[in-house]
């Protein structure tokens, strides 16, 4: 096991440099002068000279690159251009709201694919079956922005229930922070719960058709105890892959879900970053992400033989 | 599914003339038998059927969006501003009096095309590079094998909200943006394929008989890894058009006052509190059902294609 994480974490390095090398490329396409971001209308040459002097853009690209990346490995990402905030700081000071937000949107789609998906493998061509198969792909073909302002319409403006957005931390006031995390939470969680429930129902009915299943039956194993012991344990390998790529989807649903909950994210951070030509947040929240989500992987891929001992981490996996 | 593989005599390469061609069963020739088993596979299929038909009638409006009567999607009358679906709007009317029916049928035409081109973008460049890392293996297979992990490392909207946001807002770049971003998930799978096909005795016939790399690959390989690739590309159409309504909505896609779907949602935010919703559902609905029918439609092609899904 020791000897497969290394040997994956030694496969992740070329592809991280390539990563660096994206990100640095896309923003720097990005048109308009950062210069121009930083000193507005003002067009004092001297100024203009030392400032970019300063931020290194006088340097070639290349050399820009690797003074960047020396940086970005001890991890400073420079600072905001638009409050001189250092970037590492604004990255993890709104981190907490996006793991939040992030957690509870797993929860919700768990909460939702689970009891869904065994519905329907066990009740399989039923009226149960025909709804929860519609539900999930309703669920896949709902964009979250979309889903959120449906929810907003009538959770905040129709029933009131809700607040149409805003964030308040735990520790001033934990039921209002809960109460404000529901609706972005189902907006964000809809699409992963949509997904899970057809993995999970795919995968069981995989695992119900096999022999052991029907052993175990024979041997008169109640329903209950065949789906949740037997069944349920060997379907859980897709339902993890599936769990850990909607963590990177609940990443990337979290850049839409919270600019439209005014959630103080991550997300809600690089959107206004785009729109304001901030590059260095840009670089840093994109490079941040994109390591998240590749260890995400990595984990997804360790924890198999966790669930499912017959899975060696062998040679041939990398 | 391997078409080459109809021929009866295994292990010999499918061009191979007249003869062998001769020994393949009459009835897989007749193109009346094939029209009469397709049409029965779609009759079987309601989904597909559903699916299939909601894109068509969405892609011919889009098309003739330029010549049905409907009022000008850019301009509007201030008069008639918010008006609910009725006789005279059939959505609605937003907050500057113009006709969201028509601009959800303009709208249409960019989310269509972003969608059919990107994914376009991302079939052809992601099948020739899995084809290439797939056949020649090695270092080619390496460098490409890595550029792909790189690309997968970016969670897909963001890359793609990267891209834009580099590139600038502009319909060109987003279909540029959404076409790489759509490059990995067919490179994968076409080398995947690829490392199959190109084991088969037919393929190391054709080598033996001195057919070129490049015509072994368009001729022999290919055509034998398109199934799973076709289903992926109708299941991409979903993602792309979610992706450019995703990239509207923040600003990054066309600019107004050209319809989209995505920015005249984010449009009708402002006016939530009002309940407006109509300014909200005409757009709303439409993405949703083109997702959904290209979603179903994927399904259904999948099920047909793959025998162990057909009865699931």
């Amino acid at each position: 096991m020791g000897r497969y994480i290394i040997r994956r974490l030694l496969v992740l390095l070329p592809v991280l440099v390539l990563v660096s090398i994206i990100v640095f490329v896309l923003t720097r396409l990005t048109p308009g002068d950062p210069i121009r971001t930083v000193l507005g209308e003002e067009d004092n040459p001297q100024t203009v000279a030392e400032l970019r002097d300063k931020l290194g853009l006088d340097q070639p690209i290349p050399v820009q690159y690797v003074l960047w990346l020396g940086r970005a490995v001890a991890g400073d990402f420079g600072k905001s251009l638009r409050d001189s905030q250092p970037v590492t700081q604004a990255v993890f000071e709104r981190l907490p709201a996006t793991i939040e937000l992030g957690l509870a949107a797993v929860l919700f789609s768990l909460l939702v694919s689970v009891p869904l998906a065994l519905i329907s493998a066990v009740k399989r061509n039923s009226i149960a079956d025909g709804i929860a198969t519609t539900i999930s792909l309703v669920g896949v073909s709902i964009p979250n922005f979309l889903l959120g302002i449906g929810l907003i319409l009538i959770f905040s403006y129709i029933f009131r229930i809700f607040s149409p957005g805003g964030y308040t931390p735990i520790g001033e006031d934990l039921g209002d922070n809960l109460k404000r995390l529901v609706l972005p939470s189902i907006a964000l969680g809809a699409a992963s719960a949509a997904v899970n429930t057809r993995q999970l129902r795919s995968a069981l009915l995989e695992v119900l058709s096999q022999d052991y299943i029907r052993t175990a039956r024979a041997k008169g194993q109640s329903s209950m105890k065949v789906l949740t012991k037997h069944a349920l344990k060997n379907a859980m390998i897709p339902l993890l892959t599936i769990i850990g790529l909607q963590i990177g989807t609940v990443l990337e649903g979290a850049f839409i879900t919270e600019t439209i909950f005014s959630w103080p994210g991550i997300g809600q951070l690089a959107v206004k970053s785009i729109g304001n030509r901030d590059y260095p947040v840009i670089q840093g929240v994109v490079l941040l992400s994109a390591v998240l989500y590749m260890l995400i992987n990595l984990i997804v891929d360790i924890s198999y033989s966790l669930v499912d001992p017959r899975i060696t981490l062998g040679q041939s996996d990398v | 599914m391997f078409k080459d593989e109809i021929s009866p005599l295994s292990g010999t390469p499918p061009n191979v003339p007249a003869p062998v061609v001769k020994l393949i069963s009459p009835e897989l020739k007749s193109q009346p038998g094939r029209w009469k088993r397709t049409w029965s596979i779609i009759r079987q299929n309601p989904r597909l059927i559903v699916g299939g038909t909601f894109i068509m009638v969405i892609t011919i409006l889009a098309i003739l969006a330029p010549v049905l009567p409907l009022p000008d999607p850019e301009t509007g009358i201030s008069s008639k501003a918010y008006q609910p679906p009725g006789n005279q709007f059939l959505f609605g009317s937003d907050n500057v009096g113009r006709d969201v029916f028509s601009r959800v049928i303009w709208g249409g035409r960019v989310s269509l095309s972003v969608g059919f081109i990107s994914v376009s973008i991302g079939f052809l460049t992601g099948t020739s590079l899995g084809l290439l890392a797939g056949y020649f293996g090695g270092w080619v297979d390496l460098l490409i094998s890595r550029f792909i992990d790189a690309l997968l490392a970016f969670p897909a909207i963001l890359l793609a909200i990267s891209i834009t946001a580099a590139l600038g807002p502009q319909l060109q770049n987003s279909m540029i943006a959404i076409g790489i971003v759509n490059i990995p998930v067919f490179a994968r799978l076409s080398r995947g394929q690829t490392l199959q096909v190109k084991a088969r005795d037919y393929i190391e016939a054709a080598r033996a008989l001195g057919l070129k790399q490049g015509n072994i690959l368009r001729r022999h390989i290919l055509p034998n890894i398109l199934s799973p690739l076709i289903v992926q590309a109708s299941l991409s159409l979903g993602f792309a058009i979610l992706a450019e309504a995703t990239l509207s909505f923040l600003g990054l896609g066309v600019q107004p006052p050209t319809p989209t779907w995505g920015f005249d949602i984010n449009s009708a935010r402002g006016y939530l509190s009002n309940n407006y919703w109509w300014m909200v559902a005409g757009p709303g609905l439409a993405i949703m059902l083109t997702i959904f029918s290209f979603n179903i439609l994927g399904d259904s092609i999948r099920d047909i294609l793959d025998p162990r899904t057909r009865k699931r």
